[in-house]
């Protein structure tokens, strides 16, 4: 019985390559060829991040003599990052998955479910420690010699660290689900669980550079306290170096936790995944709600969707997040803001400020996944006596709502911290107010076009979409456009005037893309197929 | 109320609905009858401008729904076959949201959705998140919504699957109700003895094309619905 459920899982995995959300039809040969394309550009950029830190630390660690430290420590950022990366997919995929009643209902023992959903799980993790783990390797041959034994055991030790991590993300994840299950305010509480693991991750990634120039001049020191603190990546450092009794003790552990873990979450599975969320019953008491325009019920309906959701809501929205965080950052150093605000470059400081910002700008989607989040529902919206440009108007309403109060408050607060004269100030809110007019207006176009509209949980909407990434792509490239103009026309014209340009020019954009939206997104719109 | 005139509708190269014509006439309740994948879904949404066709026109109190989608949605309601609401919404809130965008006074909503609400049962469950619902609630919501604006024509594709035989009886004496009042209903079903009780008039779709149509008793005439449906189904 596990062959087909593990098949069905993997289809299920490689359906994201093959597979047109906007249609559920197959992808064309040269549209998955040019999807796998776009994947693997995103993969390559993260790669050559993780090169550059693995390269970083390879020539002062393993130079050093302290080879088993290198590995033990990249080791540790792989499964670091899988965690991240899977703990809120782990609860989703084992515990919230739509068709977790249809297969408990067949004649499927639970274990087997579980063992089929951790495979994909496995792969996602396998994916995010690789990308850390194999450039780094990649790294060690390139400058230190290739050699067969620890080649060998460097690929074992690739397919065994994600069981690790799997296992914390499990951990994780079933911790969420067993406290969510049981109260109602779940969402409160998962946003809670995301924003507390962010936050973490935000410190240790705002701090690498700190931790790297630290471990490169302490390496031994770091090396004895792994040795205690850390042993099983202890043992993996050793075997890494072509230690066998040490990857004998690599795997041991790391097999021994994922099956400790596996064991729980088999005993606990069938409750947990058919638990009923949401607390108890409560009897309605009408309350007197008067009527609302179009807009506003549409608008209301956008908003409750999206709040209602932590996951979409940090997904499509963190830019936000880090927006408001940017000048609390700020003044916690203000004593370089003191510094810069006592250099007379207004301009300059202007320009790197709206680059800033337009950079965290770029992280919020809301619009790029707002159709697909439509999914089976979207039967209503077409039957209604509404114009699909009413329905646009309150995707984009929210996504400006939820971008541009943290951006512009955000900005007014750097450039004030940062002694921004008035008139640069005024120009700097006029440019981030017109890209979060463009990423909004884009980003629902690209939705438009590459819709999602068959998903099992929201969260698959919005991660797993071409549009999100696309639209991601879209909006960093328009910063990169932002750069490389100054490059080339910053000499002819003075920043304020560069900046009133981008400003108009993104407004344009915009005023275009709203053009389009109205005539060829609404025609797209009404025709889409759930 | 509802007029169909030659609609033809393709998905490829199969033709799902081939030009169909259909007259359902204001106090009317119309059965639409077809075995799986006759084309009974097509034509339903294509009726409430959820599903655009090749050919053909259809006119919703004499309005054109490909001309003017809006002003038909107006006079509509559709309640599809599996309704899936707005899970991240309440039942109230859902019914709030529908009498919105249909632009109904709150005190003529509030008498609505207490009188359809009682009928159905579901007053005390409106307060709950509607990923709570089950199948027969989120069924009940639907038919409360598509009644809160008090439509002149209501279009629904299966209405009386996962329905309790109250909920059942209760949307039949309501169908009876609306269209005593000058409301159409076209509505497709396998149930074929509710449709001999219930229908004026009834449609049967082969293929995609209307094979027979009538009054109840000229389509039937002394045979029951089933056998004639399973005689022409079988040729």
């Amino acid at each position: 019985m596990l062959k087909p459920l593990l098949k069905k899982q993997l289809q299920e995995t490689a359906a994201f390559f093959y597979l047109n959300n906007k249609n559920g039809r197959r992808r064309s040969p040269l549209a998955v060829v040019g999807f796998a394309a776009l994947m693997l550009y995103a993969v390559a950029a993260i790669v050559a991040m993780f090169y550059i830190i693995a390269d970083t630390l390879c020539v002062a660690l393993v130079g050093g003599g302290l080879t088993w430290v290198y590995f033990a420590l990249i080791g540790v950022i792989a499964a670091a990052f899988a965690c991240v990366g899977s703990a809120f997919a782990a609860k989703t995929k084992l515990y919230e998955a739509k068709d977790n009643d249809l297969l408990l209902s067949m004649p499927v023992k639970p274990w087997e479910v579980l063992f089929s959903r951790l495979l994909g799980l496995y792969l996602l993790t396998l994916f995010f420690s690789s990308v850390v783990f194999v450039p780094a390797v990649a790294c060690y041959f390139l400058h230190f010699g290739f050699a067969v034994l620890p080649a060998v055991l460097l690929l074992l030790i690739t397919l065994i660290l994600p069981l690790g991590a799997l296992a914390v993300s499990c951990l994780l994840g079933w911790g969420i689900a067993v406290v969510t299950a049981r109260i109602r305010s779940k969402n409160l509480v998962t946003m809670l669980f995301a924003v507390a693991f962010l936050a973490v991750y935000f410190v240790v990634y705002s701090k690498m550079m700190d931790y790297l120039s630290y471990v490169m001049a302490h390496g031994e020191a770091v090396g004895a306290r792994m040795k205690t603190a850390l042993w099983p990546f202890y043992q993996m450092g050793l075997a890494a170096t072509g230690n066998i009794a040490a990857f004998a003790a690599f795997v041991g552990v790391f097999l021994a936790a994922f099956a400790l873990v596996y064991f729980l979450l088999s005993k606990t599975f069938f409750r947990l995944a058919t638990t009923k969320r949401g607390g108890g019953k409560v009897k309605y008491r009408e309350k007197g709600r008067g009527a609302s325009s179009v807009f506003s019920a549409l608008f209301r309906r956008e908003s409750l969707r999206f709040f209602k959701n932590p996951m979409v809501m940090l997904n499509c929205s963190l830019g936000s997040v880090l927006l408001v965080a940017l000048p609390v950052l700020a003044l916690f150093n203000l004593d370089f803001c003191r510094e810069v605000a006592a250099v007379d470059a207004d301009g300059v400081f202007a320009l790197i400020l709206v680059l800033v910002a337009c950079g965290v700008v770029a992280m919020n989607i809301v619009t790029a996944s707002s159709v697909s989040l439509e999914g089976e529902t979207l039967w209503q919206l077409q039957s209604f006596p509404v114009e699909p440009l009413s329905v646009f108007a309150a995707k984009l309403a929210l996504h400006i709502a939820v971008t541009a109060i943290p951006a512009l408050v955000g900005t007014t607060a750097l450039c004030i911290l940062f002694g921004i004269s008035f008139a640069f100030t005024a120009l700097c809110l006029f440019t981030v107010t017109a890209y979060v007019l463009f990423c909004a207006t884009s980003g629902l176009a690209v939705n438009l076009k590459m819709p999602n509209l068959h998903w099992t949980n929201e969260t698959v909407a919005v991660k797993q979409s071409m549009s999100a990434l696309v639209s991601m792509f879209v909006n960093i490239g328009a910063v990169g456009l932002f750069v490389g103009g100054y490059f080339l026309f910053g000499k002819y014209l003075p920043e304020a005037a560069y900046l009133a340009v981008c400003a108009l020019l993104l407004a344009i954009a915009s005023a275009l893309l709203f053009v389009w939206l109205k005539k060829r997104g609404v025609r797209i719109f009404s025709g889409l197929q759930a | 109320m509802l007029r169909i005139e030659n609609v033809t509708k393709s998905y490829g190269e199969k033709k799902a609905v081939d030009g169909l014509s259909l007259h359902i006439k204001a106090g009317e309740i119309y059965g639409f009858i077809g075995h799986n994948g006759a084309g009974k879904t097509t034509t339903l949404k294509a009726c409430c401008g959820i599903l655009d066709f090749d050919e053909g026109e259809i006119f919703i109190d004499g309005v054109s729904v490909k001309a003017d989608p809006i002003a038909c949605k107006q006079k509509l309601a559709y309640i599809p076959d599996n309704p899936d609401l707005y899970a991240f919404m309440t039942g109230a809130g859902y019914l709030r949201f529908v009498a919105d965008i249909f632009k109904i006074p709150a005190s003529v909503r509030k008498e609505r959705i207490q009188k359809y609400a009682a009928a159905f049962g579901l007053t005390d469950d409106l307060g709950l998140p509607i990923a709570a619902y089950s199948h027969g609630m989120k069924q009940k919501l639907a038919i409360i919504a598509a009644l809160v604006h008090e439509p002149k024509l209501i279009v629904m594709d299966e209405p009386f699957v996962g329905l309790d035989p109250k909920a059942a009886h209760t949307v039949k004496e309501i169908m009876r109700e609306m269209c005593d009042n000058g409301c159409a209903i076209f509505f497709s079903t396998h149930v074929l003895e509710v449709a001999e009780k219930l229908c004026d008039k009834v449609a049967i779709i082969k293929g995609g094309r209307l094979v027979k149509e009538g009054s109840m008793d000229e389509v039937k005439g002394d045979t029951s619905l089933e056998e004639v449906f399973l005689e022409l189904a079988e040729e």
